[in-house]
């Protein structure tokens, strides 16, 4: 089942954010990526995913770099920056107290 | 496999943003057409499908465009924030700062004259803690990433004001205030002129030379798009 947007867009940063934790990544990878291990329940469109990875440029979460592969092919890799990486962390305790709250109102772990 | 790059061109025609930005946000995006549409194609769908579903990607191409223009907008403020306003003001604090301690608490004159005999002293101390302000200044605005123009002018930036203020001073002085007195005396102008902006000018970016001198390309290589290979 495909997770509503509103909902999508609350918790898409922290997934960009855990999964670039791990590897730089490109666009198309990200958004590749997040589908697969939440299978298909998040999905991005080029227009959900840019102007977000854009923002988070923009307040310094992740940095671009553009790099050259093997096969000549010009990608914008992305990465978590020091502060990225430091803004992580309160974000997941955010996001954890925040389904806790949600679980001990309506049960939903039960469902 | 079509020509993404032609396509998201056309698209964003009309769009508001120019130059190496416009074309790295091209390549960008028809980077991520031309992964997805090969997606497609393996997974089985037929070429027309993948194609039309590609092209249902760039519904909103101008809302990624807005998003890309602001980030260029924000970015380039908190650039130049970093770069040359924060490190100017800091050298400008330091150097009018100093100057008002040495006024207050080293010598009696309550005020520096240049014309004055007795008080050159506590000028040429100023313009000797000039020097280690403009190397403050070009130090700080290279830290924050600044180009060789970016730190000089932080460098430099108590002289440039001054030289604002007295631009400001003439025309007020003389179409708001009346005072023809700078346009009988030219010559003290240029003298004040000389003494608060291009000799303390010239301190400062002696103390900046150094740090000028250890400024690379590297610094200035924000393109945003190095050819790595990897």
């Amino acid at each position: 089942m495909a997770i509503p947007s509103k909902i999508t867009r609350g918790s898409a940063e922290l997934a960009v954010l855990a999964l670039l934790e791990e590897q730089s990544l490109y666009g198309f990878e990200i958004a590749k990526r997040i589908e697969e291990r939440t299978e298909g329940s998040l999905r991005f469109t080029m227009a959900s995913l840019y102007p977000m990875l854009y923002e988070l440029e923009n307040r310094g979460l992740v940095k671009a770099q553009w790099v050259t592969n093997p096969a000549g092919r010009d990608r914008r890799y992305y990465s978590l920056t020091p502060k990225g990486r430091r803004d992580l962390e309160p974000l997941r305790l955010e996001w954890k107290a925040f389904f806790l709250a949600l679980d001990q109102l309506t049960g939903f772990s039960h469902a | 496999m079509p020509d993404w790059q032609r396509f998201i061109r056309e698209k964003l025609a009309d769009a508001a943003i120019s130059g190496i930005e416009r074309e790295n946000l091209i390549a960008e995006l028809a980077n991520h057409l031309e992964d997805l549409h090969a997606e497609l194609l393996a997974s089985g769908i037929a070429e027309p499908e993948a194609s039309a579903q590609c092209r249902k990607q760039l519904i909103d191409i101008h809302q990624i465009a807005a998003a890309k223009r602001s980030q260029i907008w924000e970015g380039g403020m908190n650039q130049r924030t970093r770069t040359v306003w924060l490190p100017g003001l800091i050298t400008l604090t330091m150097a009018s700062g100093s100057l008002a301690l040495m006024q207050l608490f080293a010598f009696s004159r309550p005020r520096v004259d240049w014309f004055e005999r007795g008080t050159d002293v506590i000028g040429v101390l100023w313009l000797l803690l000039l020097v280690p302000c403009g190397a403050l200044g070009a130090y700080l605005s290279r830290r924050g990433g600044g180009s060789r123009w970016n730190s000089i002018v932080a460098s430099l930036f108590p002289s440039l004001t001054m030289f604002a203020v007295f631009c400001l001073v003439l025309p007020i002085a003389i179409f708001f205030e009346g005072n023809a007195y700078i346009v009988h005396h030219p010559r003290y102008f240029g003298w004040g002129l000389l003494f608060w902006t291009v000799i303390p000018g010239v301190s400062l970016f002696l103390g900046a030379l150094p740090v000028l001198g250890k400024w690379n390309t590297q610094n200035h290589a924000r393109t945003d798009r190095p050819q790595t290979s990897g």
